[in-house]
């Protein structure tokens, strides 16, 4: 497993490890089967052109469960994801590059935790920030 | 001023409703269907021998994992008729407190948190926001989750 990220290696404005997804059609019929979310906005083409879409959108909890992998992959076995809020602002579509990005905006100990807040978001080609996401991890320190 | 609330007096009575609970008996072939479908293959939710060397003592799930749950449990129908049809997953929230793995039995109570109105394009719209708590077999909390339906 990758390096383990600690307290004192990150700052306000250091950016998190980014992480590239490319959700297929084939992933999002996977991701309705894991979640139970059968909505036919998400591989029904015909249906989602009637909601006045160009094509099948991509499910707003699979783009949130791609920023936590982004997170959790980048704080490392020892770090704990401890708060997660997104809001799914803006459409994606299928077979496109989904950038998940972040910085870090803040960092403080609070009851002997060593707490590191993050902005997070997905990035479409168009530079759209999808996603908009904040987080909170816990890392270990070296003190 | 503008139209007439769209949050009528049943959607105010109904906050503080709860669904029934919901169990999630957590198995290696679930954290396995979300693994796939994510596509994250962490060795932390796959690899027993890698993960048994890390302070977690053994693979877990992925806390995404709850994404999917949060979904399974508000699928139920609303408490109260609903006259905006359109609907869409506005986004949410979770606390994480303990971590769980195949073999843990998860206990999911949902109830309805609140209903607030905003003002979009569409016109006015309702934010149901459906909280979620999340109890192990051994009766302790391992996430809250707040999700947001939209209806407009």
């Amino acid at each position: 497993m990758a390096k383990q990220l600690y307290y004192e290696d990150v700052n306000v404005g250091s950016e998190i490890t980014p992480l590239k997804k490319h959700p297929t059609r084939r992933q999002l019929v996977m991701w309705a089967g894991a979640s139970g979310d059968y909505y036919e906005i998400h591989y029904d083409k015909e249906f989602a052109k009637g909601q006045g879409l160009k094509d099948v959108i991509v499910h707003g909890r699979l783009k949130a469960s791609f920023l936590m992998q982004m997170l959790t992959e980048w704080i490392g076995v020892d770090g704990d994801l401890y708060k997660f809020s997104v809001q799914h602002r803006a459409m994606d579509y299928p077979d496109e590059d989904l950038m998940c990005k972040g910085k870090v905006t803040n960092k403080y100990v609070k009851d002997g935790k060593h707490c590191v807040d993050c902005e997070v978001w997905t990035e479409n080609p168009r530079r759209e920030k999808t996603a908009p996401a904040t987080a909170t991890v816990i890392l270990p320190s070296r003190a | 001023m503008g139209e007439a609330s769209v949050i009528t007096k049943e959607m105010r009575d109904a906050i503080g409703v709860e669904w029934e609970p919901f169990i999630i008996q957590v198995d290696k072939w679930l954290v396995k269907l979300f693994t796939d479908a994510v596509g994250d293959l962490n060795p932390l939710y796959l690899d027993e021998k890698a993960a048994k060397k890390t302070r977690l003592g053994g693979t877990v799930a992925p806390f995404s994992l709850l994404n999917s749950a949060v979904m399974r449990t508000e699928q139920t129908e609303l408490p109260f008729p609903m006259p905006l049809k359109r609907m869409l997953a506005g986004g949410g929230s979770f606390e994480f407190y303990k971590p769980f793995r195949a073999g843990d039995v998860l206990t999911a109570r949902t109830k309805l948190a609140d209903i607030k109105e905003r003002e979009g394009k569409a016109g006015k719209m309702a934010f149901i926001d459906i909280e979620t708590t999340w109890t192990n077999q051994g009766k302790e909390v391992v996430a809250v989750g707040h999700a947001i339906r939209i209806c407009y």
